[in-house]
């Protein structure tokens, strides 16, 4: 955030845009101008660096940009008063001598008590005056400056900018695509209260403050700010604010609408987010790999975007999804009986919603008993254990899977069926199902004119094409699985193998080479 | 219905249960009736009133000891504070400045006997409350500002900490004393009004009124004014009685020719463009247009350029040291708007400069040896503005002081602490054909840049 004089916005038609630095030559050499300024000025004085950078601001740049990058500069330098002697110290023998002998309004009376100070102090006059005031700010001495590349820094003022701007914000809308945990822990450390909905397709959520429900209120604008860098982290975000001038007349309400779409390019939050406040639960990593070693045909997702429950959100810490399947799975921290009761009650509100939750009972704030619940509630110590979920995934399936069959129809299946050989996940895509779904619908209905094989449909024209063309082969001698995969193919078959199982051939390996294989009747 | 359940969140009153109160407002975003802290008295009339069972979890107090002191009241200082007990325990009580408001807290504090806050302008303020209730009460006591944060059953807090920590501190005492209270209805700091929950406060100042007329505000923040007395009934018997000295110093020549020039530049911006600076507004006007306008900018620059010279004249400090050589051994406090001056002065009287880059334990320090008579000479910028306990100066310099009034009757007010046969003297050293750049800051409470 820099000061608010240093604010460049544009308002019209009751529209307020920042006044955003883009990323033009011009602009990205005073920026590299001043990197090389604290760079340069690395242990002299701070008043020294100040006043180089106004002359920058004389060169007919703009000064409120000259000075917001040089603001944003100082966060990244270290100012120390470097004198061996105390100031504070040779203040006090001076002002006390002062106090004993007089205010001196003679210069000479002056150069007495000074000399009298100099000599308790075991100092030289010229350093009791050089060491008087030498911890003010100005003369404090630049000792550590960490530089960034030019173009990052204007898009950090950038940044900053509308952190500016939002100071002045009364209420904040947004969306994004992730970050969504620390965007809402962000909210509740910062004191705001959200409301969150779906629109579009994608969670928005509303920040303002509990006091924002009585009056045009801005005293969130500077929490508002802190969110943006957090949001804008989540990417394809977008974002409204309401900004509240105090103008000349009146007290004015702007809109302000920022999206990644067209202002991404300009704005970065690396710059300023301390990367030490990014949290990963160990208890969830563990999950995460031991579910992706598992080739369980679910997707899984960390963080999936939060789901809105009248009016507050539930931030799952997992989805799996299959087909027309998902669930959620949340791994719940620190817990009193109340507040699973609570939460359990909020996912009831959300019909369809299938949601596991994971609750480490070491982490009971109180001792209790199980909740005895129809929810799904997996308690566990230390480890989020696997079978109980894979389980529920594997009942999902098997649920999934029923209706399924039921909604197949012989008309859906002939729809998609646009050539001759199909592998069934292909199919099962295009049909909307899962491919054991339409596996046991086969095997167990069939369609006229077709065949089923482990893992394909095969019109039994084209079967019967293939059979003939590989007998007449065969009889001209032997037969390597390179060349009648390559018959099979160019009649339009796939899978091979399996197609040759099917017409009572079978494979004879010779090493792993295909084209060292022979194919032989049975 | 639902048991009706009272909690405290984020400076407001949250109302479960479903029931209305008066003052509270459906919040759809929790479900729940809300209140401003402010109100929390009024919630609880009418609750008790209409014999609903309620649970009140709003509070949530320090543990306090038994709190007491002994406190010799006047007469003028015992009758306010029985018009604020007769109030209800809420009100303004308006004394000039030196006329012992501090004991009148101290007082009340005893009286109500809880957890206390005592909101206060400036860090020396802090400071000096901080000793004055340990010396009185001898409990220890919090501090919320100049970098400290401690919640103790008796607390100080600067007006910027209260309002910053309204949300965590509102719930925290049953007990709130504004000092100097004209500052609590300023935009933002009013609700520091608003969201504190103590149901019993205390408005403490010399001068309530407020030039934006914003004073209509404190009957419902605070409570009505429940006891006035003017300067002029005091002085004689409790306060000293002072003179108003004003001398007008003109520039060097050589300096009079870098003024003119520079005011050229500032008044040929405004006429070729027709402006005219009358009020505050226009000058802030002025000042935005210069952020876009390069010329304006130049402008503004030449101004403060002007005033700088006007400010910094040689004239100015070869008065002073005149004024220095005149009052020798008397205690002098110089005030200065301008933190520059303010160390040109340091260095060359040598005598302590107080500004708000001065850290909170030196600051300490020189006024306890300027209170001890170790130093007789103190250099200060707006910091020591109000109501500092600095027992007998009896001279006072102002260098080019802004006109305010308030601030006037403030400046004056520290210096009139009566001491056995002495007139106080307050001196103001303005520059003679500099009336121009005075224009329009006159009434604004924040020295203008340059």
């Amino acid at each position: 955030m820099l000061p608010g004089n240093l604010l460049k916005a544009k308002m019209r038609k009751g529209v307020i845009t920042p006044v955003y630095a883009e990323l033009t030559k011009g602009n990205i050499e005073v920026a590299e101008r001043l990197i090389q300024a604290y760079e340069s000025h690395i242990g002299v004085k701070k008043g020294v660096l100040k006043d180089y950078v106004s002359e920058l601001e004389d060169l007919g740049y703009d000064y409120r940009y000259v000075r917001g990058l040089s603001i944003l500069l100082d966060r990244r330098s270290v100012f120390r008063s470097k004198v061996e002697y105390n100031p504070v110290e040779v203040r006090r023998r001076v002002f006390e001598s002062t106090g004993e002998g007089g205010v001196p309004t003679s210069l000479d009376a002056r150069k007495a008590i000074l000399e009298k100070a100099a000599l308790n102090l075991g100092l030289r006059i010229e350093e009791v005056e050089s060491l008087l005031y030498a911890d003010l700010e100005d003369e404090l001495l630049l000792e550590d400056f960490k530089p960034l590349e030019a173009e990052r820094l204007v898009k950090w003022y950038n940044l900053a900018l509308t952190q500016t701007l939002l100071f002045y914000s009364t209420e904040v809308k947004f969306t994004a695509l992730g970050n969504w945990q620390r965007i809402f822990r962000e909210v509740k450390r910062l004191g705001l209260i959200y409301e969150a909905w779906e629109e579009g397709n994608r969670c928005w959520v509303k920040v303002d403050g509990p006091l924002s429900l009585f009056k045009l209120n801005r005293r969130y604008g500077t929490a508002l700010a802190r969110l943006l860098p957090v949001v804008v982290k989540g990417g394809g975000w977008i974002l409204e604010a309401k900004i509240l001038r105090s103008g000349f007349e009146a007290r004015r309400l702007l809109d302000f609408r920022i999206e990644e779409l067209k202002h991404g390019r300009l704005l970065e939050a690396e710059a300023q987010l301390d990367e030490g406040e990014a949290y990963d639960s160990g208890v969830e990593r563990d999950f995460a790999l031991r579910f992706e070693s598992l080739k369980t045909g679910w997707r899984m997702r960390r963080e999936p975007e939060p789901i809105p429950v009248g009016g507050a959100v539930i931030i799952p810490d997992f989805s799996f999804e299959k087909g027309d399947g998902k669930i959620y799975l949340e791994v719940v921290g620190f817990w009193t009986p109340e507040y699973l009761k609570r939460k359990i009650e909020k996912l009831k509100m959300l019909k369809g919603l299938d949601m596991i939750l994971a609750v480490d009972e070491e982490l009971a704030c109180h001792r209790t008993d199980r909740l005895r619940n129809s929810f799904d509630v997996i308690y566990f110590k230390g480890k989020v254990p696997l079978k109980p979920i894979l389980a529920h995934l594997k009942r999902v399936e098997e649920k999934l899977k029923s209706r399924e069959i039921r909604e197949i129809s012989e008309e859906a299946v002939l729809e998609n069926l646009n050539k001759p050989v199909i592998g069934l996940d292909e199919l099962a895509e295009k049909i909307g199902v899962m491919e054991e779904a339409l596996k046991e619908f086969l095997e167990n209905r069939g369609i006229p004119g077709y065949m089923a094989l482990p893992g394909l449909l095969i019109r039994e024209e084209t079967l019967e094409e293939i059979a003939l063309t590989l007998k007449q082969r065969l009889t001209n001698g032997m037969l390597s699985l390179n060349e009648a995969s390559k018959i099979i193919e160019t009649l339009g078959g796939v899978k091979p193998i399996v197609i040759l199982e099917a017409l009572g051939y079978k494979v004879k390996w010779r090493g792993i080479d295909p084209s060292a294989a022979e194919v032989k009747a049975k | 219905m639902d048991r009706v359940v009272l909690e405290y969140e984020g400076g407001s009153i949250l109302v479960r249960g479903g029931a209305g109160t008066p003052y509270g407002r459906w919040d759809p975003r929790v479900n729940a009736y809300r209140a401003m802290g402010l109100h929390y008295r009024d919630i609880l009339e009418y609750l008790r009133e209409s014999g609903l069972s309620f649970d009140d979890l709003v509070l949530d107090l320090p543990p306090c000891p038994t709190l007491s002191c002994k406190v010799a009241l006047r007469p003028y200082q015992r009758r306010s504070l029985e018009a604020w007990v007769k109030a209800g325990r809420r009100g303004v009580i308006v004394l000039p400045t030196g006329a012992g408001k501090t004991f009148i807290a101290l007082e009340a504090i005893r009286m109500v006997g809880t957890a206390t806050l005592i909101v206060v302008p400036t860090l020396d303020l802090l400071e000096q409350w901080r000793s004055r209730l340990e010396g009185s009460f001898k409990v220890e006591v919090g501090v919320y500002g100049g970098g400290e944060e401690a919640l103790k059953c008796l607390t100080v807090a600067t007006y910027d900490s209260a309002y910053m920590k309204g949300e965590i501190l509102g719930n925290k005492f049953m007990f709130i004393v504004f000092d100097e209270v004209h500052h609590l209805p300023a935009p933002s700091y009013s609700q520091i009004g608003e969201m504190y929950v103590a149901p019993y406060r205390l408005g403490l100042t010399a001068t309530p009124e407020r030039e934006d007329g914003l004073h209509c505000e404190l009957p419902r923040l605070v409570g009505d004014i429940v006891y006035r007395v003017g300067v002029d009934a005091l002085v004689g018997t409790h306060l000293a009685p002072y003179r108003h000295e004003k001398v007008f110093v003109e520039l060097t020549p050589e300096e009079q020719r870098l003024y003119d020039e520079q005011l050229e530049v500032f008044r040929g911006y405004l006429r070729r463009r027709g402006l005219t600076l009358r009020s505050v507004e226009d000058f802030q006007r002025f000042i935005m247009r210069s952020g876009g306008d390069p010329e304006a900018r130049e402008a503004l620059l030449a101004r403060n350029r002007a005033v700088k010279i006007a400010l910094n004249s040689e004239a100015k400090i070869n008065l002073l040291e005149d004024l220095l050589e005149k009052y020798r051994g008397e205690k002098i406090l110089i005030f200065t708007l301008h933190n520059q001056l303010v160390y040109r002065i340091s260095r060359r009287f040598l005598v302590p400069a107080i500004t708000h880059q001065t850290a909170k334990d030196e600051r300490r320090e020189i006024l306890e040896k300027f209170r001890r008579g170790a130093y007789k000479v103190i250099v200060t910028s707006q910091v020591l503005d109000e109501g500092i306990d600095v027992p007998d100066a009896s001279i006072g310099v102002i260098i080019s002081g802004t006109g305010s009034s308030r601030e006037y009757i403030q400046r004056l007010g520290r210096l009139l602490r009566k001491v056995e046969g002495k007139e106080a003297k307050l001196v103001e050293i303005v520059s003679k054909g500099t009336v121009e750049t005075r224009i329009s800051w006159r009434r604004q409470d924040k020295p203008l840049p340059g």
